[in-house]
C-alpha cells in the first residue's frame, strides 16, 4: 500500500541499498574501532607537536580482534596495498586529507613513548619523516595502512549515507554529515509530533510547517523540542520530491473537499512542499550544498 | 610554526583545527557520544557512530513515515474532522 517509489527516486537506492550493509559495520564497529585505535596509537607520531590544538585523544583500549574482518567492509578496500609500502602514497593522494585525519587519533602518550623507544622511519614513510616506534605489535605495519583504510572507508560510507555529497574533501564530508544529521534529528521531532494525534499530521501537511507551528504542537502534546539551535530557516523549495514523506499516501478526497486551492495529486507534491520550508532538508540541502558551501 | 612540518601543512593546519572542530560537533549530535565527554573520542570512533546512526534515524523515518501513512489513510472525511482542520485554517 506504500508507494515508496513515488518520491524516492533519488533517495531510494541509497537507503534500501543500505540494508543489506547495515549488518556488515554495525557490528564489527567495536573491535573495529578498538583496533584502529590501538594501531593508531602507536603508529602516527610523526606530527608536530606544535599543530596543538588536536583535542582527541584514544580511549587506551587494548582490544585486538579479527584483524582481517575490516576487509570485508562493503565498501572498496582496495586491495592492492597490503604489501607494498608505497600504497601509502596512494591513500594519500586518493583521500585528500586523510594524512590529517591521523592527527586527531594520536595521543599525547604516544609521543613520549615514541622517543624512548628510538626511530626508524620505514619504507612506508617515504616522502614523510615519520618516526615509527618500534614496538612489537603484531602486524603491525599491516595494522596501520588497516587503519588508513579504515579511515578513509568510514568517511567514504559517511558521504554514501548523505544525500548529494559530491565533494569528497573531509571538511566537506564533516560539514554535510552535520547539517544532515540535523535536518533529520529535527523531521524525526515532527514527524513523531505528526503521529500522535492525527489532526496535526493533517495541519502540518497542509499548512505547511512553520516553526512555531510546529512548536506549538510539540508544546500541546508535551514533547520538548531539543532543536532551537536548529531552527530552520523558511526556505521556499520548488517542487522537489521530498523523501521522508514519499511513502504517505495523501488522503485525496479529504484534501480536495477543504482544501479547493491546492489541486491534487499535484497536490501532494504541493502539501509535501507545504513542508519543505520548514524541513531545511535534502531540497534545499542540496541547493545549500551548492551554494553556501565556501 | 615549527620546522618539523609535513608537507601538506600549509593547507592542513587550516583544515586540521576545521576537522576536529567539525568532528566535535559531530560528537555532539549523536546522542550515544554525548554522554562520552570525556575529551577522549577518537575521529574513527565519531565517524563510525555517525554512520550507525544516520543509518538508524533513516530506519526511524522510514518507520514513521509508515506510521504515519497508516494514520493518514485512517483519516475519515467526516464533519468533525473537517471542522477542526478548518478551524485551524482560520
Amino acid at each position: 500500500m506504500l508507494n515508496k517509489q513515488g518520491f524516492m527516486e533519488g533517495w531510494n537506492n541509497d537507503v534500501g541499498s543500505l540494508a543489506v550493509k547495515d549488518q556488515g559495520t554495525s557490528e564489527r564497529a567495536r573491535s573495529d574501532e578498538k583496533r584502529l585505535i590501538t594501531g593508531l596509537k602507536s603508529s602516527y607520531g610523526y606530527v608536530d607537536h606544535d599543530q596543538a590544538d588536536i583535542q582527541f585523544q584514544i580511549v587506551p583500549e587494548i582490544h585486538k580482534e579479527e584483524e582481517k574482518s575490516e576487509k570485508d567492509l562493503m565498501l572498496a578496500v582496495p586491495d592492492e596495498h597490503s604489501e607494498t609500502g608505497d600504497h601509502h602514497d596512494l591513500q594519500i593522494n586518493g583521500f585528500s586529507d586523510s594524512s590529517d585525519n591521523q592527527y586527531y587519533s594520536r595521543n599525547k602518550h604516544d609521543k613520549l613513548k615514541r622517543r624512548s623507544l628510538g626511530n626508524f622511519s620505514d619504507d612506508e614513510s617515504e616522502g614523510f619523516t615519520r618516526e615509527v616506534p618500534t614496538v612489537t605489535i603484531k602486524g603491525f605495519k599491516k595494522r596501520r595502512r588497516d587503519d588508513i583504510d579504515m579511515m578513509s572507508n568510514k568517511m567514504h560510507t559517511l558521504q554514501q549515507l548523505l544525500p548529494n555529497c559530491h565533494k569528497e574533501d573531509t571538511v566537506s564530508v564533516l560539514d554535510t554529515a552535520i547539517e544532515y544529521m540535523k535536518d533529520l534529528q529535527f523531521q524525526l521531532q515532527v514527524m513523531s509530533i505528526m503521529r500522535m494525534n492525527r489532526y496535526f499530521a493533517l495541519a502540518t501537511l497542509n499548512l505547511g510547517m512553520h516553526n512555531d507551528l510546529v512548536t506549538a504542537m510539540a508544546m500541546a502534546q508535551g514533547i520538548n523540542l531539543m532543536n532551537q539551535t536548529t531552527s530552520p530557516p523558511l526556505i521556499p523549495t520548488p517542487n522537489w520530491p521530498l523523501p521522508p514523506f514519499s511513502n504517505i499516501p495523501f488522503p485525496h478526497t479529504a484534501y480536495q473537499s477543504l482544501f479547493p486551492t491546492t489541486a491534487l495529486p499535484a497536490s501532494s507534491t504541493q502539501c509535501v512542499c507545504g513542508l519543505a520550508p520548514c524541513f531545511p532538508s535534502f531540497l534545499d540541502f542540496s541547493s545549500r550544498m551548492m551554494g553556501g558551501r565556501q | 610554526m615549527s620546522s618539523r612540518r609535513s608537507r601538506q601543512s600549509g593547507s592542513s593546519r587550516i583544515s586540521d583545527d576545521q576537522i576536529s572542530d567539525l568532528v566535535t560537533k559531530l560528537q555532539h549530535l549523536i546522542p550515544e557520544l554525548r554522554r562520552r565527554r570525556s575529551g577522549k573520542v577518537s575521529a574513527s570512533t565519531v565517524l563510525q557512530e555517525t554512520c550507525s546512526y544516520i543509518r538508524n534515524l533513516h530506519r526511524e523515518v522510514d518507520d514513521l513515515s509508515d506510521r504515519l501513512s497508516e494514520l493518514l489513510a485512517s483519516t475519515d472525511d467526516n464533519s468533525a474532522e473537517a471542522a477542526i482542520i478548518r478551524s485551524l485554517l482560520n
